[in-house]
């Protein structure tokens, strides 16, 4: 059993890294504004990843900075010093598709690597070369069935971290061309334009063999691997890595802290509860979920062949605390979505099980007489007899 | 320049020995996605017409088919042919059975700078192929910091790889019966181009609508080791025509630029990356 398995959260900026880690992640992965995949995401400066490092490293747990695109000749500029940037800002690893730069941050910057999943590796001949050459984890390809998974961890040949929760893509990843040779943006750097969700029309040579009113999908469910975290635990995984980089506040909060309490509860000898963790992720969700390859190939099951059918929730997150004084009772909150006055929000906490508030009324740029109030990230204060807490989210129990 | 052409008959072999430098067969097990598969017994023939027979074993490979693979490879090492593999660890356990001196290493879209290439090079592959993502001018930049680059040179690349059968889902799905699945196309609703289709044992491929060639840019490339012709979607009588050009160019009867105007008459052709680096900072978008 792997009682220090890491659960590794992904963070689009500053504040998701510290809900992230606050949620229960032992360590996230970020990205700068250089060599990383997902550029439309709010990427961090190099400020942002000191800022993050030191709260990580005060909590005890880990920055991960991605550097995964596939880098073309003109990208090569600059490396070694982004590198050494990185190392000084206090990173624990960079995550690499690249072995020139891994060898480069290993032998000569002193920074662990980690080979990302972009390199799809799926077998103990590729990860006995990585380990040979110092890198210390390798990030499975998300094609690893959980038997592939278990025999190669009972090799314990380097770290192995795989993938539990998000977006699966439908190629192997590094393989895909698709939003590149259709739109001219670039997947393996960041660019993906999600062709594989687009809608097609299957031909056999000119006969059409979708009717007019359906559409050939190629699109995969997400990911939700939550019934098999005592296996991973068993075979000794060392990381279980959730997706989702460009994924919301609420996201990273939901999933992390049901993870949390599916490992926490598994390695303490208590009951584990799916239905409970299942219902805390349930509030994020926008994509049906599925095990992806876990079981071996995927069915037609794991496929989405109604993408209109996604539903999203987002809307129930009205904000996130940001202070609360507990003489005065007031609770100031960065807002995401619509608050109303007169109201009852639930607060999801990163310490409590979920209660009920009731919100009388709320300020915002000194006016308290509004009935409601929706602009995206302005700091409304409200005052709560309840104890609310740095990072507890305030959702709307109607919307 | 070692002009390789990927081949679906052995009669293709016999037909163009004196024109190309070699042949590319796909084998009954580990390749993906080729013009078609050959049996060991076939591969042998072949071997008694050329010495240079590759043997494209570009499947992902799964960590539970490496003794199936280690079998497969040992059985073909008797026949002394080269190997092409995608999977750098499928190129690694090849490496425990002959020198690498023998292998070509294709990732397809992993070498796209001279620095990775680099890399991948001290390992002694016999050649390694530079992604179809990247410029012209960025193969010349790697092929002159390492001497034994490649690039598929002509043919209909790969866009999608999946080791799920993308095809059989939305047919199963769907209850649509597909008579013939070599002649499959998926259409983009707003676009117009088709793009040929596969499901195969490995998993489904994707193509680009249109072949790509690199002749029109043959004089950035005369640093590469190999030069790949893939036939995949190309009529018997056309593969016999670009060999033909080939071998004329190879024995200077005629130039690259002839050699594109000719294929151009044949084909649609597009530029792909040749020209232009896609893009991928947030400004550009």
């Amino acid at each position: 059993m792997k009682k220090n398995i890491e659960l590794l959260a992904p963070a689009g900026d500053l504040m998701k890294l510290k809900v992230a880690l606050i949620y229960g992640a032992d360590a996230v992965f970020i990205g700068g504004h250089k060599f990383s995949l997902r550029s439309r995401a709010s990427n961090f400066t190099l400020d942002d990843i000191k800022e993050g490092c030191d709260f990580a490293h005060k909590l005890n747990k880990k920055v991960y900075v991605t550097c995964n695109i596939v880098m073309h000749q003109k990208d090569l500029s600059g490396l070694k010093d982004y590198l050494i940037s990185l190392k000084e800002a206090g990173v624990d690893a960079i995550i690499t598709s690249s072995l020139y730069m891994a060898m480069l941050a290993i032998n000569e910057v002193h920074l662990q690597a980690h080979i990302s999943t972009q390199d799809s590796i799926l077998n103990t001949s590729a990860i006995k070369y990585f380990s040979s050459l110092g890198i210390e984890r390798v990030v499975l390809a998300r094609e690893c069935s959980l038997e592939d998974i278990k025999n190669i961890c009972g090799q314990n040949i380097t770290q192995i971290e795989v993938f539990i929760h998000g977006g699966m893509c439908s190629s192997y990843s590094g393989k895909c061309m698709l939003s590149n040779c259709m739109t001219n943006r670039d997947a393996n750097r960041g660019g993906c334009a999600h062709s594989c969700r687009w809608k097609y029309d299957l031909y056999d040579g000119d006969s059409k063999l979708n009717k007019n009113n359906e559409y050939f999908s190629m699109a995969s469910k997400d990911l939700n691997a939550l019934q098999f975290i005592p296996d991973f635990i068993e075979m000794g995984v060392d990381s279980l890595k959730i997706e989702g980089r460009m994924k919301s506040l609420n996201y990273i909060a939901c999933v992390c802290k049901a993870y949390r309490k599916c490992i926490d509860d598994y390695i303490s000898g208590n009951e584990l509860n799916f239905d409970t963790y299942n219902d805390i992720i349930k509030y994020c969700e926008n994509r049906e979920t599925g095990t992806g390859f876990l079981k071996g190939n995927v069915t037609k099951t794991e496929q989405l062949f109604q993408l209109d059918n996604e539903c999203r929730r987002s809307g129930e997150f009205v904000g996130i605390i940001i202070s609360y004084d507990k003489e005065t009772k007031i609770a100031k909150m960065i807002l995401r979505n619509k608050i109303t006055k007169d109201a009852n929000y639930s607060v999801f906490s990163p310490y409590t099980n979920d209660t009920l508030i009731y919100i009388e009324e709320f300020e915002v740029k000194g006016n308290n007489k509004l009935e409601s109030y929706s602009v995206a990230n302005d700091i409304i204060s409200f005052r709560c007899e309840k104890e609310l807490h740095e990072f507890d989210i305030i959702r709307a129990l109607e919307y | 320049m070692l002009f390789l052409l990927e081949v679906s008959s052995l009669k293709q072999i016999k037909e163009n020995i004196d024109r190309v430098d070699g042949f590319i067969m796909g084998y009954e097990s580990f390749t993906s996605f080729c013009a078609n598969k050959f049996s060991f017994a076939e591969v042998e023939e072949a071997t008694t017409i050329s010495k240079n027979i590759y043997i494209n074993l570009n499947e992902m490979l799964h960590n539970s088919s490496q003794d199936d693979f280690i079998k497969v490879i040992t059985k073909l090492a008797s026949l002394c042919v080269h190997f092409i593999v995608q999977d750098f660890g499928a190129a690694l356990l090849i490496k425990d059975i002959i020198d690498l001196d023998k292998v070509i290493f294709n990732p397809v879209t992993l070498i796209t700078n001279e620095m990775d290439a680099s890399v991948y090079n001290k390992l002694g592959f016999e050649g390694i192929i530079c992604s179809s993502e990247i410029t012209c001018e960025d193969v010349k930049t790697i092929s002159l910091k390492n001497h034994n680059m490649g690039c598929v040179g002509f043919g209909y690349h790969p866009m999608y790889q999946s080791y799920r059968h993308i095809i059989d889902l939305y047919t199963d799905n769907l209850k649509i019966d597909v008579k013939n699945k070599e002649s499959l196309f998926l259409k983009e609703w707003t676009r117009d181009k088709k793009y040929h289709v596969l499901d195969t044992e490995s998993g489904s491929v994707i193509f680009r609508p249109y072949v790509i060639s690199l002749f029109k840019e043959f004089s950035l490339l005369s640093n590469l080791k190999f030069f790949i012709i893939n036939t995949i979607f190309i009529d018997y009588d056309q593969v016999n025509l670009i060999c033909e050009l080939v071998s004329d160019l190879k024995n200077n009867k005629i130039d690259a630029s002839i050699v594109e105007k000719k294929l151009e008459e044949t084909f649609t052709i597009e530029d792909g990356f040749i020209y232009e680096d896609s893009i991928y900072n947030p400004e550009e978008f």
